[in-house]
Protein backbone atom coordinates (compact mmCIF):
# COMPACT_ATOMS: atom_id res chain seq x y z
CA UNK A 1 0.00 0.00 0.00
CA UNK A 2 1.38 3.08 -1.44
CA UNK A 3 1.36 6.70 0.93
CA UNK A 4 -1.39 8.11 -0.68
CA UNK A 5 -3.88 5.58 -0.04
CA UNK A 6 -3.23 5.17 3.10
CA UNK A 7 -3.95 9.19 3.52
CA UNK A 8 -7.34 7.99 1.92
CA UNK A 9 -8.09 5.26 4.12
CA UNK A 10 -7.37 7.38 7.31
CA UNK A 11 -9.56 10.58 5.76
CA UNK A 12 -12.63 8.10 4.72
CA UNK A 13 -12.00 7.02 8.53
CA UNK A 14 -12.52 10.16 9.90
CA UNK A 15 -15.21 11.28 7.96
CA UNK A 16 -17.03 8.43 8.77
CA UNK A 17 -16.67 8.77 12.31
CA UNK A 18 -17.53 12.83 12.18
CA UNK A 19 -20.90 11.36 10.27
CA UNK A 20 -21.84 8.60 12.87
CA UNK A 21 -21.38 11.48 15.25
CA UNK A 22 -23.74 13.86 13.76
CA UNK A 23 -26.31 11.24 13.20
CA UNK A 24 -26.05 10.04 16.43
CA UNK A 25 -26.35 13.54 17.80
CA UNK A 26 -29.22 14.61 15.59
CA UNK A 27 -31.31 11.27 16.38
CA UNK A 28 -31.03 12.09 19.96
CA UNK A 29 -32.35 15.38 20.03
CA UNK A 30 -35.84 14.31 17.70
CA UNK A 31 -37.56 14.07 20.86
CA UNK A 32 -38.49 17.42 22.08
CA UNK A 33 -37.65 18.22 25.45
CA UNK A 34 -40.73 19.90 27.57
CA UNK A 35 -40.15 22.42 30.46
CA UNK A 36 -42.81 21.26 32.38
CA UNK A 37 -42.49 17.89 34.23
CA UNK A 38 -43.80 15.43 31.68
CA UNK A 39 -46.75 12.80 33.38
CA UNK A 40 -45.71 9.58 31.37
CA UNK A 41 -47.78 7.68 30.16
CA UNK A 42 -50.76 10.42 30.18
CA UNK A 43 -53.43 9.17 32.66
CA UNK A 44 -57.00 10.71 32.79
CA UNK A 45 -56.85 13.44 35.02
CA UNK A 46 -59.08 12.93 38.09
CA UNK A 47 -62.92 14.59 37.46
CA UNK A 48 -64.79 15.93 39.90
CA UNK A 49 -68.03 18.00 40.43
CA UNK A 50 -67.98 21.72 42.05
CA UNK A 51 -69.70 25.24 41.78
CA UNK A 52 -68.67 27.22 39.09
CA UNK A 53 -68.28 31.19 39.15
CA UNK A 54 -71.95 31.83 38.16
CA UNK A 55 -73.24 29.11 41.14
CA UNK A 56 -73.84 26.31 38.59
CA UNK A 57 -73.08 22.80 39.57
CA UNK A 58 -70.18 21.81 36.72
CA UNK A 59 -67.70 18.73 36.12
CA UNK A 60 -64.18 19.35 35.02
CA UNK A 61 -64.96 16.81 32.41
CA UNK A 62 -67.71 18.97 30.76
CA UNK A 63 -64.34 21.37 29.73
CA UNK A 64 -63.11 18.45 27.31
CA UNK A 65 -61.99 19.35 24.11
CA UNK A 66 -59.83 22.11 25.13
CA UNK A 67 -56.51 22.30 26.98
CA UNK A 68 -56.71 23.10 30.72
CA UNK A 69 -54.57 25.48 32.79
CA UNK A 70 -55.94 24.33 35.87
CA UNK A 71 -54.44 25.91 38.94
CA UNK A 72 -55.23 26.32 42.92
CA UNK A 73 -55.16 29.16 44.96
CA UNK A 74 -57.77 31.32 47.09
CA UNK A 75 -58.99 34.61 46.26
CA UNK A 76 -57.52 36.15 48.92
CA UNK A 77 -53.76 35.33 48.57
CA UNK A 78 -51.57 38.56 47.62
CA UNK A 79 -48.79 36.73 46.24
CA UNK A 80 -48.52 33.65 44.53
CA UNK A 81 -51.87 32.95 43.68
CA UNK A 82 -52.35 36.68 41.48
CA UNK A 83 -48.82 35.74 40.30
CA UNK A 84 -49.57 32.72 38.69
CA UNK A 85 -53.24 33.33 37.23
CA UNK A 86 -51.31 36.87 35.69
CA UNK A 87 -48.61 34.10 33.99
CA UNK A 88 -51.59 31.74 32.68
CA UNK A 89 -53.48 34.93 31.18
CA UNK A 90 -49.91 35.88 29.52
CA UNK A 91 -49.52 32.47 28.17
CA UNK A 92 -52.66 32.45 26.73
CA UNK A 93 -52.34 35.66 25.17
CA UNK A 94 -48.85 34.49 23.85
CA UNK A 95 -50.55 31.57 21.82
CA UNK A 96 -52.07 34.13 19.75
CA UNK A 97 -55.03 32.09 17.81
CA UNK A 98 -54.48 29.42 19.69
CA UNK A 99 -55.85 30.87 22.83
CA UNK A 100 -59.12 29.22 22.33
CA UNK A 101 -57.84 25.95 22.17
CA UNK A 102 -56.91 26.32 25.86
CA UNK A 103 -58.98 27.05 29.11
CA UNK A 104 -57.31 28.73 32.55
CA UNK A 105 -59.13 26.39 35.64
CA UNK A 106 -58.83 28.03 38.90
CA UNK A 107 -59.89 26.01 41.70
CA UNK A 108 -60.60 26.93 45.49
CA UNK A 109 -58.26 26.42 48.67
CA UNK A 110 -60.53 28.25 50.60
CA UNK A 111 -64.24 27.78 50.42
CA UNK A 112 -65.26 29.74 53.28
CA UNK A 113 -64.69 32.67 51.92
CA UNK A 114 -64.54 31.80 47.89
CA UNK A 115 -68.22 32.39 47.19
CA UNK A 116 -68.90 32.21 43.65
CA UNK A 117 -69.06 35.96 42.94
CA UNK A 118 -65.66 36.24 44.73
CA UNK A 119 -64.39 33.92 42.50
CA UNK A 120 -65.94 35.65 39.59
CA UNK A 121 -64.11 39.00 40.65
CA UNK A 122 -61.17 37.25 40.88
CA UNK A 123 -60.73 35.23 38.05
CA UNK A 124 -62.48 38.52 35.85
CA UNK A 125 -58.82 40.49 37.01
CA UNK A 126 -56.75 37.84 35.07
CA UNK A 127 -58.98 36.58 32.17
CA UNK A 128 -62.63 36.70 32.26
CA UNK A 129 -62.71 33.61 29.63
CA UNK A 130 -61.23 31.95 32.67
CA UNK A 131 -63.73 28.90 34.88
CA UNK A 132 -63.72 29.22 38.54
CA UNK A 133 -64.86 26.15 41.09
CA UNK A 134 -65.59 26.74 44.31
CA UNK A 135 -67.31 24.35 46.96
CA UNK A 136 -68.06 23.20 49.98
CA UNK A 137 -65.22 21.54 52.05
CA UNK A 138 -66.80 18.07 51.27
CA UNK A 139 -66.46 18.68 47.77
CA UNK A 140 -63.39 20.13 47.69
CA UNK A 141 -61.29 18.19 50.35
CA UNK A 142 -61.32 14.99 48.24
CA UNK A 143 -60.09 16.91 44.44
CA UNK A 144 -57.42 18.27 46.66
CA UNK A 145 -56.29 14.90 47.52
CA UNK A 146 -56.48 13.49 43.86
CA UNK A 147 -54.30 16.64 42.68
CA UNK A 148 -51.96 16.60 45.48
CA UNK A 149 -52.59 20.10 46.90
CA UNK A 150 -51.84 20.70 50.49
CA UNK A 151 -54.15 22.91 52.08
CA UNK A 152 -53.51 24.93 55.71
CA UNK A 153 -56.12 26.49 57.98
CA UNK A 154 -57.57 29.61 56.55
CA UNK A 155 -57.28 28.03 53.12
CA UNK A 156 -53.83 29.02 52.98
CA UNK A 157 -52.05 26.75 50.01
CA UNK A 158 -48.18 26.20 49.36
CA UNK A 159 -48.68 24.45 46.22
CA UNK A 160 -47.98 26.87 43.33
CA UNK A 161 -48.48 23.26 40.70
CA UNK A 162 -50.28 24.04 37.38
CA UNK A 163 -51.22 21.33 35.93
CA UNK A 164 -52.30 20.96 32.28
CA UNK A 165 -54.99 18.43 31.52
CA UNK A 166 -55.28 17.68 27.50
CA UNK A 167 -58.43 17.70 25.32
CA UNK A 168 -59.14 13.96 26.24
CA UNK A 169 -59.16 14.54 30.02
CA UNK A 170 -55.33 13.28 30.71
CA UNK A 171 -52.77 14.46 32.67
CA UNK A 172 -49.95 15.69 30.49
CA UNK A 173 -47.40 18.45 32.33
CA UNK A 174 -47.30 19.70 35.60
CA UNK A 175 -45.22 23.07 36.79
CA UNK A 176 -44.11 24.14 40.22
CA UNK A 177 -43.93 26.71 39.82
CA UNK A 178 -45.18 28.48 36.80
CA UNK A 179 -42.82 31.31 36.30
CA UNK A 180 -41.74 32.06 33.12
CA UNK A 181 -44.98 32.21 30.21
CA UNK A 182 -42.99 31.78 27.77
CA UNK A 183 -41.85 28.03 29.05
CA UNK A 184 -45.70 27.08 28.97
CA UNK A 185 -46.11 28.98 25.54
CA UNK A 186 -43.19 26.33 23.82
CA UNK A 187 -44.95 23.53 25.77
CA UNK A 188 -48.38 24.35 24.95
CA UNK A 189 -47.31 24.95 20.88
CA UNK A 190 -45.45 21.60 21.15
CA UNK A 191 -48.61 19.72 22.37
CA UNK A 192 -51.28 21.57 19.89
CA UNK A 193 -48.65 20.09 17.17
CA UNK A 194 -49.67 16.63 19.01
CA UNK A 195 -46.68 15.89 20.88
CA UNK B 1 22.29 31.24 31.21
CA UNK B 2 19.21 31.88 29.65
CA UNK B 3 19.13 28.24 28.14
CA UNK B 4 19.72 27.12 31.70
CA UNK B 5 17.24 29.17 33.17
CA UNK B 6 14.61 27.81 30.85
CA UNK B 7 15.46 24.53 31.62
CA UNK B 8 14.84 24.75 35.03
CA UNK B 9 11.62 26.05 34.88
CA UNK B 10 10.35 23.80 32.39
CA UNK B 11 11.68 20.78 34.50
CA UNK B 12 10.27 21.99 37.64
CA UNK B 13 6.89 22.37 36.04
CA UNK B 14 7.21 19.06 35.23
CA UNK B 15 8.03 17.56 38.81
CA UNK B 16 5.00 19.55 40.43
CA UNK B 17 2.86 18.15 37.28
CA UNK B 18 4.20 14.49 37.92
CA UNK B 19 3.76 14.86 41.49
CA UNK B 20 0.20 16.54 41.41
CA UNK B 21 -0.82 13.63 39.27
CA UNK B 22 0.22 11.16 41.75
CA UNK B 23 -1.13 13.06 44.58
CA UNK B 24 -5.06 13.34 42.30
CA UNK B 25 -4.45 9.74 40.90
CA UNK B 26 -3.82 7.75 44.44
CA UNK B 27 -6.85 10.05 45.57
CA UNK B 28 -9.26 9.10 42.88
CA UNK B 29 -8.64 5.61 43.39
CA UNK B 30 -8.98 5.07 46.43
CA UNK B 31 -12.91 6.72 45.94
CA UNK B 32 -13.88 3.70 44.44
CA UNK B 33 -15.00 3.69 40.26
CA UNK B 34 -18.51 4.93 40.83
CA UNK B 35 -17.16 8.52 41.25
CA UNK B 36 -16.66 8.62 37.37
CA UNK B 37 -19.50 7.41 35.58
CA UNK B 38 -21.42 8.99 32.95
CA UNK B 39 -24.57 10.31 33.75
CA UNK B 40 -28.07 8.04 33.60
CA UNK B 41 -31.36 8.04 34.77
CA UNK B 42 -31.99 6.58 38.18
CA UNK B 43 -35.07 4.78 38.45
CA UNK B 44 -37.33 5.47 41.91
CA UNK B 45 -40.02 2.99 42.55
CA UNK B 46 -42.99 3.76 44.82
CA UNK B 47 -44.17 0.66 45.58
CA UNK B 48 -47.76 -0.06 45.77
CA UNK B 49 -49.40 -0.24 49.68
CA UNK B 50 -46.76 2.82 50.06
CA UNK B 51 -49.61 5.30 50.97
CA UNK B 52 -50.84 2.88 53.70
CA UNK B 53 -47.20 2.35 55.00
CA UNK B 54 -46.02 6.09 54.80
CA UNK B 55 -49.21 6.50 57.01
CA UNK B 56 -48.03 3.60 60.05
CA UNK B 57 -45.16 5.57 60.10
CA UNK B 58 -42.65 3.02 57.81
CA UNK B 59 -40.58 3.97 54.98
CA UNK B 60 -40.70 2.70 51.42
CA UNK B 61 -37.90 4.00 49.64
CA UNK B 62 -34.26 4.69 51.40
CA UNK B 63 -33.52 7.96 51.59
CA UNK B 64 -30.33 10.36 50.85
CA UNK B 65 -29.25 9.33 47.26
CA UNK B 66 -26.25 10.82 46.04
CA UNK B 67 -26.48 11.53 42.25
CA UNK B 68 -23.89 13.14 39.63
CA UNK B 69 -24.61 16.16 37.82
CA UNK B 70 -26.16 15.58 34.53
CA UNK B 71 -28.56 12.78 36.06
CA UNK B 72 -31.99 12.28 35.90
CA UNK B 73 -34.29 11.08 38.66
CA UNK B 74 -37.35 9.14 37.60
CA UNK B 75 -40.16 8.45 40.28
CA UNK B 76 -42.66 5.75 38.96
CA UNK B 77 -45.32 5.28 40.98
CA UNK B 78 -46.98 2.08 41.49
CA UNK B 79 -48.90 2.86 44.14
CA UNK B 80 -52.73 3.19 44.22
CA UNK B 81 -52.48 6.93 45.38
CA UNK B 82 -51.20 10.00 43.85
CA UNK B 83 -47.73 10.90 44.54
CA UNK B 84 -45.69 14.36 45.05
CA UNK B 85 -42.05 14.71 45.22
CA UNK B 86 -40.81 18.41 45.30
CA UNK B 87 -41.52 19.76 41.45
CA UNK B 88 -42.86 17.03 40.33
CA UNK B 89 -46.76 15.53 40.20
CA UNK B 90 -46.82 11.55 40.10
CA UNK B 91 -50.87 10.25 39.25
CA UNK B 92 -51.16 6.38 40.01
CA UNK B 93 -49.32 3.96 37.38
CA UNK B 94 -47.37 7.00 35.60
CA UNK B 95 -43.84 8.57 35.97
CA UNK B 96 -42.27 12.05 35.99
CA UNK B 97 -38.38 12.93 35.91
CA UNK B 98 -36.51 15.86 37.26
CA UNK B 99 -33.24 16.38 35.37
CA UNK B 100 -30.57 17.32 38.01
CA UNK B 101 -28.26 19.92 36.39
CA UNK B 102 -26.81 21.51 39.19
CA UNK B 103 -24.49 20.69 41.90
CA UNK B 104 -26.71 20.75 45.81
CA UNK B 105 -27.50 19.09 48.43
CA UNK B 106 -31.29 19.61 49.63
CA UNK B 107 -34.34 18.14 51.22
CA UNK B 108 -37.54 18.14 48.81
CA UNK B 109 -41.10 17.85 50.19
CA UNK B 110 -42.56 14.13 49.46
CA UNK B 111 -45.39 12.44 49.58
CA UNK B 112 -43.75 8.80 49.89
CA UNK B 113 -41.73 9.33 53.33
CA UNK B 114 -43.10 9.72 56.68
CA UNK B 115 -40.97 12.33 57.53
CA UNK B 116 -42.47 14.25 54.21
CA UNK B 117 -38.97 14.79 53.28
CA UNK B 118 -36.49 13.27 51.03
CA UNK B 119 -32.51 14.35 50.79
CA UNK B 120 -30.72 14.57 47.16
CA UNK B 121 -26.57 15.31 47.09
CA UNK B 122 -25.98 16.33 44.03
CA UNK B 123 -22.48 16.24 43.01
CA UNK B 124 -19.79 16.66 40.21
CA UNK B 125 -19.10 13.65 38.34
CA UNK B 126 -15.00 13.03 38.57
CA UNK B 127 -14.21 12.74 34.74
CA UNK B 128 -11.34 12.44 32.99
CA UNK B 129 -11.33 16.30 32.32
CA UNK B 130 -12.05 17.03 35.94
CA UNK B 131 -9.05 15.06 36.71
CA UNK B 132 -7.17 16.61 34.58
CA UNK B 133 -8.03 20.07 35.17
CA UNK B 134 -6.99 19.32 39.09
CA UNK B 135 -4.28 18.05 38.03
CA UNK B 136 -3.22 21.19 36.15
CA UNK B 137 -4.77 23.21 38.92
CA UNK B 138 -2.12 21.58 41.23
CA UNK B 139 0.70 21.00 39.58
CA UNK B 140 1.23 24.12 38.20
CA UNK B 141 1.38 26.40 40.95
CA UNK B 142 3.72 23.56 42.75
CA UNK B 143 5.94 23.77 39.62
CA UNK B 144 6.31 27.46 39.87
CA UNK B 145 6.97 27.61 43.22
CA UNK B 146 9.57 24.12 43.31
CA UNK B 147 11.46 26.39 40.31
CA UNK B 148 11.79 29.31 42.62
CA UNK B 149 13.01 26.97 45.65
CA UNK B 150 15.65 25.45 43.28
CA UNK B 151 16.29 29.06 41.76
CA UNK B 152 17.37 29.68 45.78
CA UNK B 153 19.07 26.56 46.49
CA UNK B 154 21.32 26.01 43.64
CA UNK B 155 21.85 28.98 42.27
CA UNK B 156 22.95 29.50 39.00
CA UNK B 157 26.84 29.92 39.25
CA UNK B 158 27.75 33.38 37.36
CA UNK B 159 29.54 33.43 33.77
CA UNK B 160 33.26 34.89 33.89
CA UNK B 161 33.19 38.04 31.74
CA UNK B 162 34.63 36.98 28.29
CA UNK B 163 38.87 38.33 27.94
CA UNK B 164 38.93 41.58 26.48
CA UNK B 165 39.83 41.48 22.41
CA UNK B 166 42.92 42.65 21.80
Amino acid sequence: MNRKNIVIALLSIVLLSAATFLFLKTEGSNKPKFNGSLIEPPVPAADFTLTDQDGQSSRLSDLRGKYLLIFFGFTSCTDECPATMAILSQVRKGLGENADQTQIVFISTDPARDTPSAVKTFINRFDPTSIGFTGSIADLQPVWMEYGVMVLDGGETHSVRVYIVDPDGNWRLTYAPASDPQELIDDMELLLKGY
Amino acid sequence: MKLAFLERIVGSMLVGLLIAAIVSEVAFRSMGNTSSRPPQTIKLIIPAGASQKVSNGQSVVSDGMIFMIGDTLEIVNQDSSTHTFGPLFIPPGTSASLDLNTIERLAYSCSFEPTKYFGLDVREGLTLGTRINGILLAGLPMGLLLSVYSVIAWPFKKQDPAPPAN
